[in-house]
């Protein structure tokens, strides 16, 4: 056991990294020694620049001139920092609401999701439990209109996708 | 010696008829007195006090990584009383430290039915005017998010206009009971409702002096006085009021009069209301709760109650100490405090927390809250219930607003000097509306430029011709044979409607062959809008517009497509809120909860919402409500500092009456109205009058922007569009653009570049 770990150790030394840079140098200088070898690694080589050529190719078509009207979705995103922010506060609430929805404090969670979505609107597991709060609440109204906006906020979740399409079943099924 | 017997009968007679007197004066007097006491009983027993009820404003939510405005701190711990403070030993409740770096806070208990918190000390640290990190000090752990409580906005007072928070005696600590007996009724607990000897000092004060001035009073007959009885000095009322005091004395116990004394007395005055109770005192004059009152502090309140406002620290503070210190030393006579504390408590320097000048925080508001208040609750109960109503009210966007529109004003008026002149008999109005687009909570609301001097709220009573911030209903109800890139007809043309001659123009008489749609809503055309309207259909449009449930009726006229038809710009703003919540309706909502005075909720309220679009539609009206701001009439907002996205449309109604800007982010919905009540032209646009304040206003209130834009809905699609054609573009299109469109409507593939093929 204790020789394994010191091996273990030595791979990820800084030693260890000299000695495989050398090793690597080592098999460099073995591979160009072989001249079919040469061959394939400029074969590769060819075939690496080629590809990153594409990249870089401008477009046959120059930019239009005079720039026509369209949403620049690039705009989005640039406030990375403050988006995560947002969304762990509002997260935070969110699991805390999720604790009083599933202690049966019902009335209380409700309020907690409503002011986790003024934090983040676009949290969709709000919506999800929101729908679940009215639905023990007996409002299948609210219930279907919470569950479509969770369905809209987390149909990139394969996960939560699912629990919202049986949600929506549920609902149905009381209506 | 015959006379005799008739003198002893009459003598007799006299005696039988005093005997009889005597039972028959104690039966009137008993009979009095239980008269007085069933008067007593219902009015001690009963509801004692009318208290106000108090209105609060939202909670504020505060995380890491928030933005925080300059100044922020500073302005909201002051608003919710709380003291600066230097030394590092004593930290307690209701104290804040505040260095370049970081703010110190011990937060004060908060109480508000399920929630119930007991004050600790935090540190916030900021950097570049974002909070760094939240830590719990007591416990030392990062907290993720904290609440401030909510903020007093105002009070449903009643005609007496009293202030009153009630305390129970066993909360009181000795010292401050001490102090008040000292000050007032040294004998109380001995007694039995008056001091034979005060009163008799007193007469002989009295005699001397030549009129009525000593009072002698116990604090049963303070209490007696005040509470049954006019202020006017005379005999009878004297005597009145100590059968009372030996009434009252008979009827409770000793600890049960003082604790109706302390919440009763009268004890100085902020603005035009009276400050009432130990408790609304200890608040009022040192900005804590009477149980962390210091010895001098609560020797300075109890000698307050000989006459409060000349006493009053406030008035003036040599004065104060001077009273003070009597009371101090009254309470070392009687042994009630040590001779050594009392020479402290003499040496302590009197220093008032400040009291916070009076403000109407948010009027408008107010009265639009009374107003749906008053569904369930009459004024009257509203002013003595003491009931506790936590609205949706941002304090912090509420200032803004005020601020914003204040500046504009004050802006629009010196360019147009001609607005202060006589011949407008009328000054230049605005108003603003903040929503949350998703819970519909009203954030902030401002009616009018000064409610001092016109309380007509223009958010909620007002009707005004929308102008062009309509059209993009008009444009909704085209996506469903239309898109954003359908050519549109930009010509004039004459149109007759039921016979007269209608020919809309252009707002920059500019015209062209065919515009998009898009472009057509970002600069504001006329022209493709009434062609649109025509392509659509106004039936369907109205039946489109009716889904808003404004309170207008829209009749089928094709100036209806130009916003002819007046709104309620609350109602409008809702409407808008549609477009920023994925096809979503909220209800306005002012308030949350109503709590009765034991702190139970009583009424709750909460987001209603109600789908009236898809939302792929609400999606592709704010992207092209967002090419307004980036390439149409409200390009001024990026010159303004505005950068990160924003959907929004100007509105300028006929002959300039009405300046509108309507904006919004996923997170936050803003209307600015502009104009004189009286509709005289005020000669600019929504985008150069209004514009400018939804940027001032946006700016003061960076906790409320993320930044972000709206997540595409699964059912809008992606498409490369030529730009010659306005089709889907193929391989050999020279020109294209981007454009979204609902993915069962969208362009065939380009006829033009690819029919050879």
């Amino acid at each position: 056991m204790n020789n394994n770990l010191k091996t273990f150790k030595n791979t990820f030394s800084s030693n260890s990294l000299i000695f495989s840079v050398k090793n690597w140098l080592y098999h460099i200088t073995k591979i160009l020694s072989d001249k079919k070898k040469i061959r394939t690694v400029v074969l590769i080589l060819i075939f690496l620049y080629g590809i990153s050529g594409c990249a870089t190719i401008k477009p046959i078509h120059e930019p239009v001139e005079k720039k026509p009207l369209q949403d620049k979705t690039e705009d989005v995103g640039k406030n990375q920092d403050n988006i995560n922010s947002r969304a762990i506060a509002s997260l935070n609430l969110t699991t805390h609401g999720q604790m009083l929805l599933e202690n049966g404090r019902i009335d209380e969670s409700i309020s907690i999701f409503e002011r986790s979505i003024s934090i983040n609107p676009k949290n969709g597991k709000n919506y999800y439990y929101l729908a679940e709060a009215w639905y023990k609440k007996g409002n299948m109204r609210l219930s279907k209109e919470f569950n479509r906006l969770a369905g809209i906020y987390m149909d990139n979740n394969f996960f939560w996708i699912n629990l919202v399409k049986k949600q929506k079943k549920k609902i149905a099924e009381k209506k | 010696m015959k006379k005799k017997p008739q003198l002893r009968l009459a003598y007799k007679l006299g005696i039988k008829i005093f005997l009889l007197c005597i039972p028959v004066c104690f039966l009137s007097l008993l009979i009095y007195s239980i008269y007085l006491s069933n008067g007593i009983e219902s009015r001690f027993s009963g509801r004692r006090w009318q208290i106000p009820s108090k209105v609060y404003s939202d909670t504020t939510v505060l995380y890491t990584g928030q933005h925080i405005p300059k100044g922020f701190f500073s302005e909201k711990l002051k608003n919710l009383n709380y003291h600066e403070v230097e030394d590092n030993r004593q930290f307690q409740k209701g104290q804040i430290r505040t260095s370049p770096e970081a703010v110190d806070i011990f937060l004060y208990d908060f109480n508000f039915s399920f929630k119930k918190r007991v004050g600790f000390p935090v540190r916030i640290r900021l950097y570049n005017n974002k909070i760094q990190s939240i830590v719990r000090m007591d416990k030392k752990i990062f907290m993720p998010v904290l609440e401030l409580e909510p903020e007093e906005i105002m009070q449903f007072f009643g005609t007496k206009r009293e202030r009153r928070q009630l305390v129970s005696i066993n909360k009181i600590p000795k010292h401050v009971l001490f102090a008040i007996l000292a000050a007032e009724d040294k004998s109380f607990y001995s007694h039995f409702g008056i001091d034979p000897l005060g009163i008799i000092r007193a007469t002989f004060k009295n005699i001397a002096h030549g009129r009525l001035s000593q009072g002698g009073s116990t604090i049963t007959q303070q209490l007696s006085k005040n509470y049954f009885l006019t202020h006017k000095r005379t005999i009878s009322r004297k005597l009145k009021e100590i059968l009372i005091s030996l009434i009252i004395e008979f009827m409770y116990e000793k600890d049960e009069i003082f604790e109706i004394y302390l919440n009763e007395i009268y004890l100085g005055q902020k603005g035009s209301e009276s400050i009432n109770g130990i408790l609304e005192a200890s608040f009022f004059y040192f900005g804590k709760s009477v149980t962390s009152l210091l010895l001098p502090e609560a020797a300075a309140i109890a000698g307050l109650i000989k006459a409060p406002n000349y006493y009053s620290p406030y008035v003036n503070k040599k004065r104060c100490k001077k009273r003070r210190d009597m009371v101090i030393r009254a309470m070392s006579h009687n042994g009630w405090v040590s001779e050594n504390l009392a020479k402290k408590a003499v040496n302590y320097p009197v220093k008032p927390a400040g009291c916070t000048v009076y403000e109407r925080k948010a009027p408008y508001f107010i009265d639009y809250l009374s107003n749906q208040l008053h569904k369930f609750y009459s004024p009257k109960d509203l002013s003595s219930l003491g009931l506790t109503i936590y609205t949706t009210l941002d304090i912090q966007v509420q200032r803004a607003a005020q601020k914003a529109l204040k500046k504009g004003l004050n802006r629009l008026e010196k360019e147009n000097p001609l607005f202060l002149n006589n011949k407008y008999k009328d000054k230049l109005q605005g108003a603003i509306v903040v929503l949350s687009p998703k819970t519909g909570y009203i954030l902030a609301m401002v009616g009018g430029k000064n409610y001092g001097t016109s309380q007509f709220n223009r958010i909620t009573d007002a009707k005004r011709q929308p102008g062009s911030a309509f059209k993009p209903f008009v444009y909704l109800a085209g996506l469903n044979k239309l898109t954003p890139a359908t050519l549109l007809s930009n010509r004039k043309k004459t149109i007759i409607v039921n016979g007269k001659a209608w020919s809309p123009e252009n707002f920059s008489r500019k015209y062209s062959d065919k515009v998009t749609m898009r472009v057509a809503l970002a600069k504001s055309l006329n022209l493709p809008t009434v062609d649109l309207a025509f392509k659509t259909g106004l039936e369907k449009i109205i039946e489109k517009i009716n889904l808003f449930e404004f309170s207008t009726e829209f009749k089928s006229f094709p100036s209806l497509s130009l916003g002819a038809f007046e709104v309620i710009p609350l109602e409008l703003a809702r409407a808008y809120c549609v477009f920023a919540a994925d096809g979503v309706l909220p209800y306005p909502m002012p308030f949350k909860n109503v709590l009765d005075e034991n702190g139970k909720i009583i009424k709750r309220r909460y987001m209603d919402i109600k789908q009236v679009i898809s939302s792929a539609k609400a999606f592709i009206i704010s992207s092209m409500l967002k090419s307004v701001i980036t390439d149409g009439t409200g390009s001024l907002l990026k010159k303004k500092g505005v950068v990160f996205p924003v959907a929004g449309k100007t509105g300028t109604s006929n002959n300039y009456k009405d300046a509108w800007f309507i904006g919004y982010t996923p997170d936050i919905l803003a209307l600015v109205w502009i104009g004189f009540d009286k509709a005289y032209p005020i000669n600019a646009t929504g985008g150069t009058a209004a514009l400018p304040i939804w940027a001032d206003l946006i700016k003061f209130i960076p906790q409320y922007i993320s930044g972000t834009w709206f997540k595409i809905p699964s059912k809008v699609v992606k498409k490369n569009i030529c730009n010659l054609s306005k089709q889907v573009a193929g391989k050999n299109c020279p020109d294209y653009f981007e454009e979204f469109f609902l993915d069962t409507n969208f362009p065939k593939k380009c006829t033009v570049h690819d029919k050879y093929k």
